[in-house]
């Protein structure tokens, strides 16, 4: 399993990728993005199997990077979790209507990563 | 707590504050007790400091200023122990720690009424930090791990055109 972490905060990815650590996600490999092109260009090579991404990021932000990662077409549903301070209501919506599995905001445990990606596995489960 | 798009008091912006500083600070496993109005003397030696300012509804920012101590275990709680705390690393914990309080803040305002955009964090030097001598402000310290954190958010509705 690989999953990408995108932050444009170097101290942010470190904490995702520590809170991961403590999940039983563990063992994936991580790959990382400090903004959405990068994410993108990683995202359209292939073997990604989940997104953690940042929302307000220079450059490509973390919305503009779901909306084009929801347009390839990949062998099976990369579920994308957005991990941002964006916490209204509002924001939460527009991110699922674009194609976000889950929303975890900042600040988080390991616990709200763990929770987050398990859901967003049961929600691909249950798809038909 | 009331706020509205005329703006918010003095109480409901402070219980703003609080509430996403203390929330931030529990993800760091650090030991957090505040706030309260600083009692002059503020940090011995203010290290970091970055800003986040607000729009659209409102104009105003939220600036953080963390000691090196603070600084320094919030990165190694992260990093681990071991890492080197370069002034690099010290500006990139005192921003991200920044957009998450402006982000709690922002939150918890929402949920009264008022709602607004937030910027990318900036590091500025401490000197530069005028935030708590502006109108309408609130200036709130924070002892972590026993050390010094000060808090100063001001905002004020963008009058309507």
């Amino acid at each position: 399993m690989k999953i990408l972490v995108v932050d444009d905060s170097p101290f942010m990815r470190q904490a995702v990728i520590k809170a991961l650590s403590e999940t039983k996600y563990k063992t994936a490999e991580i790959a990382q993005a400090g903004e959405g092109k990068d994410a993108l260009k990683q995202f359209k090579a292939g073997g990604i199997d989940w997104v953690l991404c940042d929302w307000n990021m220079p450059g490509m932000n973390g919305l503009d990077f779901l909306i084009e990662a929801r347009k390839i077409k990949t062998p099976k549903h990369v579920p994308i979790l957005m991990v941002t301070t964006e916490g209204t209501m509002a924001k939460m919506e527009q991110a699922l209507e674009q194609g976000a599995d889950r929303y975890v905001v900042k600040p988080f445990t390991a616990a709200d990563i763990e929770r987050g990606m398990d859901l967003a596995a049961l929600k691909m489960a249950a798809k038909p | 707590m009331t706020a509205s798009k005329e703006g918010v008091d003095r109480t409901t912006l402070t219980q703003a504050v609080m509430g996403a500083t203390t929330d931030m600070f529990k993800m760091f496993s650090v030991c957090v007790e505040g706030g309260r109005q600083p009692d002059g003397n503020g940090i011995l030696n203010p290290g970091f400091c970055a800003v986040v300012r607000f729009s659209r509804d409102v104009s105003g920012q939220v600036a953080v200023t963390l000691s090196p101590p603070i600084a320094k275990a919030l990165a190694a709680s992260v990093y681990g122990p071991e890492e080197a705390a370069s002034d690099q690393r010290m500006k990139e914990v005192v921003a991200e720690v920044a957009n998450m309080i402006a982000g709690g803040i922002r939150n918890n305002l929402q949920a009264v009424g008022m709602d607004f955009d937030i910027s990318l964090p900036e590091n500025i030097s401490p000197a530069d930090n005028k935030t708590a001598s502006q109108n309408g402000g609130v200036s709130l310290s924070f002892r972590v791990n026993n050390d010094g954190c000060i808090v100063d958010a001001h905002l004020a509705p963008v009058a309507a055109a």
